[in-house]
């Protein structure tokens, strides 16, 4: 009897914080807009975008070699870019953009080089950096991060001001080696109070660090593999290169009260569909199904989530309720 | 010892040797499996059509899967090429012999009548195009992004993938810009 008692308050206690995962579950998002659902076939390939504080959304639209303006309702406001050699112009494919106050900064893909632009999108200036960049953000002082993959094939994070002066660098503490091609891409973002929080691509492992450069602490995500799944591309006398081909992380962002949203890959039970809220303790607070596949996230302080869907020709404006 | 040292030695020289030349050789029959298929390519009517309205002895096929650009380097060279070309004839006042043969199937959508012209258009690309399906595209043995110049014998004279490399570019544009000097000529092609 006792027994049966242990187990239908076991039962019940699992039910009741089912029941409570469910309601976290079904956090629901309100479409706000669609950016440029006037205009037929807006975007050839969508890759990243920033909203700014004045309320403007920018889009690089790889394909097309354009940055694309909107305003808060998907309005097309401006575009500019071509590709070319002459000022301003893109030698390589513009592929990420991060904003601050009136600055944009772009990184052309498979490039070294960030290019400012005002937020009126007005060429401003050009610098480089010492590694190709694969992510960029800023933090609230106005510095700009970047996530580098070295000719060695090492990636790291660097830090630069606006005038392309290097501040530091940060070596990460996962770094699965050169035998591991790609296999140390990473994706971060920068919460309002000065943490970097780092999702690695084929790696199970969010690594968080202050603004400083000093390790914090490290976190995986329940339910996920270590480790993505791998293939041989090259073998030699004494050994074999790797590529990984899943995804366990495909992007992170911070949203409002400093939370950490991390879009799962191949991996999780919706891919590129399920998002992992949690603080930067690695405590788990909610777990989202997004609506659609999603290749990109961006979050606002105004409780707002931008999506860049996963074929990247559309882009759409969540509000959480 | 020394002296079966030194037969093997000379063994391993002429394997080395053999397969050098073999490997050389590799590079000049990179097109000749689909070469016959490819040389009558352009005789796919809605290709010929196209091809018979443009003026030029030697005109060009670009045939592209646009898929395949998502390689960037790939993707810049096959630009590249064709902002070479328009400027070149631009400034004559020409219409540049070229046009492009697109793999139908982009998971971008891009072969898309309105999403392809909004492409063309925002990357400058003026030729005009004809879309083929996926088994035609692999009956002729065309690589993902693929150049072919045709001459006004209806011969193929040169067949290079995308990216191109330097030697062949200059030969490439010769082809196109100076019509008179290398139509006997054969890049890329061993049937001719």
């Amino acid at each position: 009897m006792a027994r049966l008692k242990v187990f239908s308050f076991a039962f019940l206690f699992f039910l009741s914080n089912f029941s409570a995962l469910y309601k976290e579950a079904s956090y629901k998002l309100k479409r706000e807009a669609v950016l440029g659902e006037k205009q037929k076939h807006i975007f050839l390939k969508a890759t990243s975008l920033a909203k700014t504080d004045e309320g403007n959304i920018y889009v690089v639209d790889q394909y097309a070699y354009r940055i694309k303006m909107f305003n808060s309702k998907g309005i097309l406001l401006k575009e500019v870019g071509r590709r070319g050699k002459n000022k301003g112009d893109f030698k390589k494919m513009p592929y990420l953009i991060a904003s601050y106050k009136s600055n944009l900064a772009i990184a052309e893909f498979n490039s070294s080089r960030v290019r400012l632009f005002s937020t009126n999108l007005e060429y401003l200036k050009s610098f480089n950096v010492d590694g190709i960049i694969f992510d960029i953000s800023f933090d609230f002082s106005g510095n700009l991060w970047l996530g580098l993959l070295s000719l060695e094939g090492k990636t790291y994070l660097s830090v630069y001001d606006l005038q392309g002066k290097k501040i530091k660098k940060i070596d990460l503490r996962y770094n699965l080696g050169k035998d591991f091609e790609f296999g140390d891409l990473f994706n971060f973002a920068i919460t309002k109070t000065g943490l970097i929080v780092v999702a690695h691509t084929a790696v199970n492992k969010i690594e968080v660090w202050n603004i400083k450069g000093e390790f914090i602490r490290e976190f995986s995500i329940g339910g996920l593999p270590e480790y993505s799944e791998k293939k041989v591309i090259s073998y030699s006398l004494f050994s074999k290169k790797y590529i990984p081909t899943k995804k366990i992380f495909q992007d992170i962002a911070v949203g409002m009260n400093d939370l950490v949203y991390i879009l799962g890959g191949h991996y999780s039970s919706n891919p590129f569909q399920d998002l992992y809220v949690v603080d930067y303790n690695g405590v788990i607070k909610r777990n989202l199904t997004l609506p659609e596949k999603v290749s990109s996230i961006y979050l606002t302080q105004e409780n707002e989530l931008l999506i860049i869907d996963e074929m990247g020709v559309s882009v759409k404006l969540y509000r959480f309720e | 010892m020394s002296k079966n040292f030194l037969i093997n030695k000379k063994i391993f020289l002429v394997l080395l040797f053999i397969f050098f030349i073999l490997g050389c050789n590799k590079e000049g029959n990179e097109h000749s499996g689909g070469n016959e298929k490819l040389s009558e390519f352009f005789k796919h009517q809605p290709i010929k059509e196209i091809l018979d309205s443009l003026e030029g002895k030697n005109k060009l096929i670009m045939a592209i899967d646009i898929n395949a650009l998502e390689c960037q380097v790939c993707y810049d060279d096959f630009l590249n090429i064709c902002d070479e070309l328009s400027e070149y004839f631009f400034k004559k006042n020409l219409k540049p012999p070229a046009m492009l043969v697109i793999k139908e199937g982009s998971y971008l959508g891009l072969d898309q009548p309105e999403r392809l012209e909004a492409w063309k258009k925002y990357n400058n690309i003026n030729f005009p195009h004809v879309i083929i399906s996926d088994s035609l595209f692999k009956y002729y043995g065309l690589k993902p992004i693929m150049a072919l110049i045709y001459n006004n014998q209806e011969n193929l004279i040169f067949a290079k993938e995308i990216p191109m490399k330097k030697k062949y570019r200059k030969i490439f544009f010769e082809l196109l810009t100076n019509n008179q000097t290398k139509n006997s000529n054969n890049y890329g092609n061993n049937k001719n």
